[in-house]
């Protein structure tokens, strides 16, 4: 009987100590991932190349319709900071990587266009995607998994996982599917700026307690050789981290390195996969952009530099004015556009995993 | 021998019942460095500590900055058992057997709760322990010091709901071979007859796990810990304590391929308060909780925001009436 307040206490521990199992109710659900369940098996990529990366499904907090200022308003970028800038009927918004750097995909309407920013911070890779789906329309969140450490988004009308650089719906029930590209031109702040002095900018004030003004990854920009998750395929040409432009066209891509290009605003004539394009780089302002030099109607547009007064403005030999998305501002081809080449900015070593042909530009 | 079948089967209750419970340690690989609680053990003498740990792990910070934002959380629960083993007056051998829960809830866009969670076997400690101070020279003093290794024999390979394999920091496991030293000091009559100074020190080497990521090489930062305290003797019903401590634990960042993973690493300052009760010298329970005073974390990471345990220590084989944290009853 001596035994018996022993045999109590250790009883007393094991209750105590015992832990609950599963938490229940209607809002819980098995998390990880975008897909439900019955969906794991039906990759289009190999899966043992699909990695978690960690913080889980939306423990990336994706923006959605976040609040926009005008330039004058914010303090928090420095004008060689990075943005992504969208502009369309009359209106121009920059999407800063401070912001996207946490949150790494921006749910937006401009205009009349339903666009979802979605930008990678380990692979350096920024595009917008229509957000009109064939389900629907959606918004898209971060599922926490990688592909070659590259974010795969999910929309949440339908949990299907898409590629960023495969550009294409990967696992669930949207797999195959390809998203509409929205042309975004990633440039300082600066230069974005003068591009589009009356730009609105992405506020603060983000309903998420975030350090926007610190980097969330160390030295991992800078660091040639830290790469945090697996790629499947390396390409020791150039340095990892540099920034290129990406221009691509099914299995293939040219890279242009921004470092190739000078201080001051260049044109270069050249031609991918049989197709004539001209590349607008300045190194000193950041910026490089592709543009397709074909107009539908056959005509192959010679560009030149519209001038000081207007320096992201290409004129051609038909008396047009151009803006750098491809949008015939003045002139007889007014309200034109050019037919969009699938184009980003990203470091050197994302393409190598994405692509059989890589060409650099020298 | 009643007393020493009812330990065994209480030992057998608790094993079986692991699958009900959620126990799991700290992130970042299995840290038991702060449960390395026994001293050391008369020769011939076995003696359990069985330990349960609940840390929760919901503040979100950016460097010594508190986020506010409750949409993720951690929990990890722990139950481990450090079997003391004295092999001669001056030596005994340390087992610590972790077993391991990992939680992750995380508030997804249309306010469902997406859970995660992998459990299992953590990994092991062996400590050789040696006593430093011959008992009969210093009578009131004790200081001991071991070294050991942490053997991987945790798993690294538990899956989310989609198949594919978590973090590092998920799993129970560390896949890598470390080091450890430790060190224990203790004195009776401290300023008074019934308070005693207690310092525990340890400091873990990681090794690397090879097979992170299936071609990756994963190394958890290395860990060093402080822990310095008073025990204050008194006696309601049964022998008690009460105690305080102040822990400074520090860890150096997580490498992925030899650098350094972002979200990793820092120095934090616990202060502990907790209170023991001694039914006999066989037999003792003790409670404690660990609170942040200061953090400085390398980048944003969430941490812990509080953790309590429990912890039951029984003798099997007592040879002298010296409790395990040297109460001196017949002081009382």
């Amino acid at each position: 009987m001596k035994n018996i307040p022993k045999i109590r206490t250790i009883t007393l521990f094991l209750a105590l100590s015992s832990g609950c199992g599963e938490p229940e109710g209607p809002d819980f659900r098995p998390g990880g991932g975008g897909s439900t369940p019955r969906d794991s098996q039906n990759w289009l990529i190999p899966e043992a190349e699909v990695f978690d990366g960690g913080p889980g499904k939306d423990g990336i907090p994706a923006l959605n319709d976040p609040a926009f200022v005008a330039a004058s308003e914010i303090d928090y970028l420095e004008d060689e900071d990075l943005v992504l800038g969208y502009a369309t009927e009359g209106e121009a918004r920059a999407y800063p990587h401070k912001i996207l750097d946490w949150h790494e995909i921006i749910n937006d309407e401009v205009a009349n266009t339903s666009l979802a920013v979605i930008y990678c911070p380990l692979t350096g890779t920024g595009i917008a995607w229509d957000r009109m789906i064939s389900a629907g329309k959606t918004t898209f969140g971060v599922s926490g998994l990688l592909y070659n450490t590259n974010v795969i988004p999910y929309d949440r009308l339908t949990d299907t996982n898409w590629s960023q650089m495969r550009f294409e719906a990967v696992n669930g029930e949207l797999t195959g599917e390809e998203p509409k590209v929205i042309s975004l031109i990633e440039t300082s702040w600066a230069t974005w700026k003068e591009m589009y002095p009356d730009t609105k900018v992405v506020s603060l004030e983000t309903d998420h307690n975030r350090n926007y003004r610190n980097y969330p990854y160390g030295d991992y920009k800078s660091n040639h050789n830290s790469l945090l998750f697996p790629v499947s395929k390396t390409d020791n040409r150039r340095p990892a981290k540099e920034r290129v432009l990406g221009v691509m066209k099914g299995a293939n891509v040219k890279v242009y390195p921004i470092e190739h290009f000078p201080d001051e605003t260049q044109l270069v004539v050249d031609t991918f996969q049989e197709a004539p394009i001209v590349i607008i780089g300045n190194r000193a302002a950041n910026i490089l952009v592709a543009l397709n030099r074909r107009l539908s109607d056959g005509t192959v547009l010679e560009f030149t530099l519209a001038g000081e007064s207007n320096s992201w403005q290409l004129g051609d030999q038909e008396g047009n004015r151009w803006n750098l998305f491809g949008k015939a501002i003045s002139g007889p081809r007014e309200g034109e556009s050019l037919e969009a080449i699938p184009q980003m900015m990203g470091f050197w070593f994302s393409w190598a995993p994405f692509f059989e042909g890589i060409e650099v530009y020298e | 021998m009643n007393t020493i079948r009812a330990c065994f089967f209480l030992v057998m209750i608790t094993v079986s019942l692991q699958d009900l419970w959620g126990q799991a340690c700290c992130t970042g690989g299995v840290p038991v460095g702060s449960t390395l609680g026994l001293g050391t053990a008369d020769p011939k003498t076995v003696q359990f500590l069985l330990t349960y740990d609940h840390n929760v792990i919901r503040d979100l910070m950016d460097g010594t900055t508190v986020l506010e934002d409750d949409a993720r959380s951690r929990l990890t629960r722990s139950f481990l058992m450090e079997v003391n083993y004295g092999i001669h007056q001056r030596f005994a051998l340390t087992v610590v057997l972790p077993f391991v829960r990992q939680e992750r809830s995380i508030r997804e866009y249309n306010n469902q709760i997406g859970f995660t969670r992998a459990q299992g076997f953590g990994d092991m400690v062996f400590l050789l322990k040696y006593r430093i101070l011959k008992p009969q020279v210093y009578p009131n003093s004790e200081w001991l010091v071991g070294a050991g290794p942490k053997i991987p024999t945790g798993r690294t390979d538990f899956k989310n709901n989609q198949g594919l394999t978590m973090v590092a920091d998920m799993q129970p496991g560390s896949g890598s071979l470390d080091g450890m030293i430790w060190s224990f000091y203790q004195k009776s009559k401290f300023l008074l007859p019934t308070m005693s100074l207690l310092g525990i020190v340890t400091y873990r080497a990681s090794g690397m796990n090879h097979n992170y990521n299936q071609t990756q090489v994963y190394q958890f930062g290395n860990e060093f810990q402080a822990n310095a305290g008073i025990n204050y003797n008194l006696f309601v019903h049964w022998p008690m304590d009460v105690f305080v401590f102040g822990r400074y634990r520090s860890q150096t960042v997580d490498l992925a391929d030899g650098n350094t993973f972002p979200g990793s690493g820092g120095k934090w300052v616990y202060a502990i308060p907790g209170l023991s009760v001694h039914f006999t010298p066989d037999l003792s329970i003790r409670a404690w909780g660990d609170f942040p005073l200061y953090r400085s974390l390398n980048g944003s990471q969430l941490t812990t925001s509080y953790k309590y345990s429990l912890s039951l220590f029984f003798n099997l084989s007592r040879k002298t009436k010296e409790p395990v944290f040297n109460l001196k009853l017949d002081e009382l």
